[in-house]
């Protein structure tokens, strides 16, 4: 190493900015050119037309439709994993027995979910929703429904089923940071807050919530954006039937690219997500340089 | 109010306790119970009316045809082989960038970190579209080395957050120290920041192989024949298909799943702890 010591860090990094050029930035860089291009497949011309990919976006009622489909999943989908992991946190928290063996036994089966690919849980839960399903069969025992319905493929039912199913799937994440959160927690703030009296509910509102503010924002904001890019779960469940009622941006722009052939316009539809969810990560990053947040 | 003694409070708290997790975990494990309960059906019992949680006639004939089934097997090996590639190159760039942002005072290195985060954060299906053509074009389309990249261009960014993060706890004396007494920055890496990082190594590890073994939208669009698809395809071609035997589904997903689940089991404290190793300083 021809370098003076403290500058040999470049060369460490080199090998994974390198990398990550290539294989992140110059892709983004050609979907971008992309977007501002007609490139329907069959035809062998592809041509500059500027905007018009874009001004066709802000007129498909179908785009619109999206939007609002994919709003939903999101918000319902990071609402429900933070409700869920921080219970189950709170929950796998507290003393089960002298030693934590239980305490661990139990945190490792509700990690369970993680260990299943999109595809396993697609699977899974396609079969129990099926009309004859297991989902159905409970309905009906509990006399909610009188006939067995197809959970994804009525239009009413089919996003939340999604949303469930997406919740199950990658609620331990959410469970096993904020658990980590959990018990970055000094014991001497609630030993001093119990001395002063304070009830138990004014200890998770003023000490707890606090504490764990940095974390949950962070896996608020990263779930948000991973949600908002969803694609592997409702593609293979629903493949944004029925009648578009399950169809997110992400299954949109698939289709319009590899089924429909049209890659200016699949580019552009991508190019509108990656900008909303460039608008979260510039508001996380912008709470991450001014140290309002530390990363993780 | 009615004085309870400490211990009797004690107990009753920890009913409560035993209770609510116990509930939450029959309702959240009931699933994956759901899907050894179908994979071992004959195909006749898959769909009983009302249903059944132990079947009648329990068979291990799915899980026979599978192993019998080329296609099958290919699918899984070609897993293993990209999930394998994916950890191992994964876990070299990123201990490597891991170390560089970690002991040197890089000039830009929080935004430089920031821009690797970044890269995170650029939506899959964005990507398809380019990596399609640039494939294409390389003629890497339809290849192990496609799959590969794809996953740990995704794999890279998390990993070396995680490693760094531990990183930085190691103190840095303890490299420092071996640089006094002439070792080479790189010589310190591997000699003294190594072999501490092991569970950190690991779980990292386990984390790239996780993530590339359950990709599925790069490897349906960077691949087209069976030689060189992923077990996540096959799962999906099976349920899009119009005749679909789902106790050969939940056997193959079962499958597909196991060596997920004998890594977590082997390696549970090494994950839960290396995730949250670097996420919290205590």
């Amino acid at each position: 190493m021809g370098l003076k010591s403290e500058n040999q860090g470049y060369l460490f990094i080199l090998p994974a900015i390198i990398f990550l050029m290539f294989v992140a930035i110059y892709p983004l860089i050609t979907v971008t050119k992309l977007s501002f291009f007609r490139n329907y497949l069959p035809e062998k011309v592809t041509y500059f037309i500027g905007l018009d990919n874009y001004k066709q976006i802000f007129q498909d009622n179908l785009f619109w439709l999206c939007l609002r489909n994919t709003l939903f999943f999101t918000g319902a989908s990071v609402g429900l994993h933070l409700l869920l992991g921080l219970s189950l946190a709170l929950l796998l928290n507290q003393k089960f027995s002298k030693t934590n063996n239980v305490r661990n036994f139990f945190r490792g089966i509700f990690i369970a979910p993680w260990l299943f690919s999109t595809a396993a849980a697609a699977a899974l839960w396609t079969l129990m929703y099926h009309p004859f399903g297991i989902f159905t069969g409970i309905l009906m025992r509990l006399h909610l429904i009188k006939a067995p319905i197809a959970l994804l493929g009525n239009p009413s039912t089919a996003l939340p089923s999604l949303i469930l199913t997406n919740v199950w799937k990658s609620y331990p994440f959410f469970m096993v940071m904020l658990l980590a959160g959990l018990q970055a927690i000094p014991e001497e703030l609630y030993d001093a807050s119990k001395m002063d009296g304070a009830g138990k509910i004014q200890i998770f509102l003023y000490i707890t919530i606090p504490q764990l503010k940095n974390i949950i924002i962070t896996i608020a904001i990263l779930d948000v954006i991973w949600t908002f890019a969803h694609f592997d779960l409702v593609y293979i469940m629903t493949g944004g039937g029925p009648f578009y009622t399950t169809e997110l941006i992400t299954t949109y722009a698939y289709r319009t690219a590899f089924e429909l052939l049209r890659f200016g316009y699949a580019s552009a539809l991508g190019m509108v997500l990656f900008f909303v969810l460039l608008i979260a990560c510039f508001f996380y990053a912008n709470l991450y340089v001014k140290g309002k947040i530390k990363l993780l | 109010m009615i004085k309870i003694s400490y211990k009797r409070k004690n107990t009753i708290k920890l009913i409560f306790l035993y209770g609510a997790t116990i509930t939450l975990l029959l309702i959240v494990i009931f699933p994956t119970v759901w899907m050894v309960s179908i994979s071992i059906r004959k195909n006749v019992e898959v769909f009983t009316v009302p249903p059944r949680l132990i079947p009648l006639h329990p068979t291990i004939e799915c899980f026979n045809e599978i192993f019998i089934d080329k296609k099958l097997m290919r699918y899984l090996a070609n897993s293993y082989i990209i999930a394998a590639a994916v950890t191992i190159i994964s876990l070299a760039v990123a201990s490597l960038a891991g170390y560089g942002f970690s002991r040197f005072k890089l000039w830009g290195g929080k935004y430089i970190l920031l821009f690797v985060l970044m890269t995170q954060m650029f939506p899959g299906v964005v990507l398809s579209i380019p990596y399609f053509k640039i494939m294409n074009s390389l003629n890497l389309y339809d290849t192990y080395a496609a799959l590969i990249i794809a996953d740990t261009s995704f794999a890279l960014p998390f990993c070396i957050l995680m490693l760094k993060s531990y990183f930085d706890s190691i103190p840095k004396e303890l490299d420092e120290a071996a640089i006094v007494d002439g070792c080479s920055r790189l010589g310190s890496f591997w000699r003294i920041i190594l072999p501490v990082s092991g569970p950190v190594i690991i779980a990292t590890g386990a984390f790239a192989f996780i993530l590339a073994w359950n990709e599925f939208l790069f490897a349906i669009t960077l691949t087209k024949s069976w030689t060189k698809q992923t077990i996540t395809i096959g799962i999906a071609q099976q349920i899009t298909q119009y005749t679909r035997e789902w106790n050969m589904i939940m056997a193959l997903t079962l499958l597909a799943s196991a060596p997920l689940i004998i890594i977590f089991i082997f390696l549970q404290k090494y994950l839960i702890s290396g995730l949250t190793a670097g996420a919290v300083k205590k």
